[in-house]
């Protein structure tokens, strides 16, 4: 059963990131990378992430996205065609990709995954947000931080780009 | 959880330090901002003193997140030295910048805090997000004289790569877990004992390498190197070339000496083809640049190949040599580049064109150019020829005969292509002669470069010791 509805979310997820970079108009791209987020927030909820899930929805989908076509709209990029600007290298990406898949499908059907399966019982893991908080401010508290530092610089990095000085 | 505030104290001075300039700039009434570069550049030496007296204090932190040992150490003050004299030539240059905006000097310094958390990341968790902090601190960084679009090109096409790869990596890094079962370096180590070699790993091994080939320049994420090398402000094309490369050095070394050291028999001959075509890529395709920052870029690429051969080679020797090059990449690297913006500042261009009969112009300039070019090339007696002979060296112990051939081949073509420069320095005459003024703390400045690569290729004995000694951490 939960199979069935990986492979639903998963091939739906794929598709829908293959119509993103496929079709000429940037606002149709923005609305299937919506779509394609979220399947992955469908995919987190059968790994037992819902804290994850939550999160994709609201930072992703709901965020980021949106601001993002209101960038889209209000530069009014519609118009533009990205298809004016790629010079004919489709065909070769397209035989690059799937020799890439091939390869990759050929190691993993070799490969079988022995590795012991994370310490977190079915138990632990209806505690998922309170796990995740618990994690981040403990083990992982350095990278935590580190990624407070980034977010800073890429703030800092948005205005001093953008700002004018003015005479 | 354990927290030993002694190891990373270095850090925390390094970054109260870009938030005190930061600060400073709101401070500072409009106008030119050279002191804040001065506070960056003795709030570094205190943090060379913090590091050197905490040394001894070794081992892990933070959850085992944050490792010190005498490898971080080394690499940590190379980045520091490499931000003091990223931030004296900023100070040189900052009136070739329109709109200059004082977050310049904070932003290096920050680019330097991130170098130094690779330096120490011990988890590929820690290292996915200082590697991103660095890249997001350089994307700002290239494209800063954003009135000229070839800055603006060299920031996007720089930032498209960079997402490519840190995606490509991050995909590694989940193939190596499922593979392992963890994202620590030694966890993933005690793992791999008495394990059959799977496709999970082997997938995870490739596109780590290949994600981490963006950070080192070489093939195949090598195409960005060129563009924004040039179209970068000159002290941020000395930090590329200088400091990130030296970062994903330690990444690597990490990487596939601690984390997957006992599956080399595995990678040997993927990293040595890598470092091959990178060598002969970098080397041939510098010899028809007409930029002189473009030419070293290209320079910088086949470098990339030379360090991979330490890589490959997988030894003490061949980890070793890496350091010890990356310690004379970056005088020379600094020598040439502050060369080339008081040239820029006196001139207005970088093409080679213009350097026609500098000797005659400008001795001391022409002399850094000639000292730094030739160690960057390998010539006895400077520093990069005890370098390269390191590796080549270490090469050969592993049996990777036709590797060290490369390497010698493309040696003798970076002298080639260096040569071309110096014989239009020295043997041409300018077009005109004005002298080319150079300041007397520039001038002491230079001359101490000079003489640190000199000493680094006449007497190399302590320093190759200390390298030796310290490379042994990582098996």
């Amino acid at each position: 059963m939960e199979l069935i509805f990986f492979y639903i979310f998963a091939i739906f997820a794929v598709s829908s990131a293959i119509a993103v970079i496929s079709l000429r108009n940037p606002v149709h791209s923005a609305v299937f990378l919506m779509v394609c987020f979220l399947q992955v927030a469908a995919i987190f909820i059968l790994l037992r992430s819902p804290f994850l899930a939550a999160v994709q929805v609201f930072v992703y989908v709901g965020a980021v996205m949106v601001l993002f076509l209101f960038a889209v709209m209000v530069l009014d990029l519609g118009k533009e065609r990205f298809g004016e600007h790629l010079h004919h290298q489709s065909p070769i990406a397209i035989i690059i990709i799937i020799g890439l898949v091939f390869v990759m499908g050929l190691g993993l059907a070799k490969a079988k995954l022995d590795a012991p399966i994370g310490k977190y019982t079915e138990a632990a893991m209806a505690k998922n947000t309170e796990v995740m908080g618990e994690l981040l401010y403990t083990k992982y508290v350095f990278p935590f931080e580190v990624v407070s530092l980034l977010l800073l610089i890429a703030l800092i990095g948005a205005i001093v780009l953008v700002m004018k000085e003015r005479n | 959880m354990d927290v030993n505030i002694q190891m990373f104290l270095p850090e925390i001075v390094v970054a109260f330090l870009a938030f005190a300039i930061l600060a400073a700039d709101l401070l500072k009434p409009r106008g030119e901002r050279k002191s804040l570069a001065r506070l960056g550049i003795i709030g570094s030496l205190v943090a060379i003193n913090v590091l050197v007296l905490t040394a001894d204090i070794s081992g892990t932190t933070l959850s085992g997140l944050f490792i010190q040992d005498g490898v971080s150490v080394f690499f940590k003050i190379l980045f520091l030295l490499t931000g003091i004299f990223i931030l004296y030539m900023a100070q040189e240059y900052e009136e070739k910048i329109k709109n200059f905006k004082g977050e310049f000097y904070a932003l290096i310094l920050f680019a330097v805090l991130a170098m130094m958390f690779l330096a120490s990341s011990n988890d590929f968790i820690s290292l996915y997000v200082s590697l991103e902090f660095l890249a997001v601190t350089l994307y700002i960084l290239a494209c800063y004289t954003k009135e000229e679009s070839v800055s603006v090109e060299a920031g996007l096409k720089y930032l498209i790569t960079g997402a490519l790869a840190s995606g490509v990596l991050l995909y590694g890094i989940t193939y190596l877990y499922g593979a392992t079962g963890s994202t620590e370096f030694s966890q993933i180590k005690l793992a791999l004992n008495g394990k059959n070699f799977s496709g999970f790993l082997a997938i995870g091994l490739i596109l780590v390498v290949l994600g981490l080939s963006f950070k080192i320049a070489s093939i195949p994420f090598h195409v960005w190197a060129p563009d924004v090398y040039q179209g970068a402000p000159t002290p941020i094309t000395a930090l590329l070339a200088a400091g990130s490369k030296a970062a994903g050095f330690v990444m690597l070394m990490r990487v596939m000496f601690t984390a997957l050291g006992s599956i080399r028999p595995h990678w040997v001959l993927f990293i040595s083809v890598i470092s091959a075509l990178t060598l002969l890529f970098g080397n041939l395709a510098a010899m028809p640049q007409k930029n002189i920052k473009r030419m070293l870029a290209y320079a910088g690429i086949g470098s990339a190949g030379y360090l991979l051969m330490g890589i490959a080679a997988g030894n003490t020797l061949g980890s070793g040599a890496i350091m010890f090059y990356l310690l004379t990449y970056l005088f020379a690297i600094a020598g040439t580049f502050l060369a080339i913006v008081i040239f820029y500042n006196s001139e207005g261009s970088d093409s080679i064109d213009a350097y026609t009969g500098l000797s005659r112009r400008s001795p001391i300039l022409a002399a850094t150019l000639f000292i730094g070019l030739l160690s960057l090339a390998g010539v006895p007696p400077l520093g990069g020829f005890i370098a390269k002979l390191y590796l080549i060296a270490a090469v050969v112990k592993e049996g990777l005969i036709w590797l060290a051939v490369v390497g010698v081949l493309m040696a003798i073509a970076a002298m080639y292509y260096f040569l071309l420069v110096i014989k239009r320095i020295y043997l041409w005459q300018p077009k005109n002669d004005t002298p080319i003024k150079v300041s007397p703390i520039n001038k002491a400045l230079l001359y101490s470069i000079n003489i640190a690569t000199l000493v680094l290729g006449i007497y190399p004995g302590p320093f190759t010791d200390w390298v030796m000694a310290i490379a042994k951490v990582l098996f």
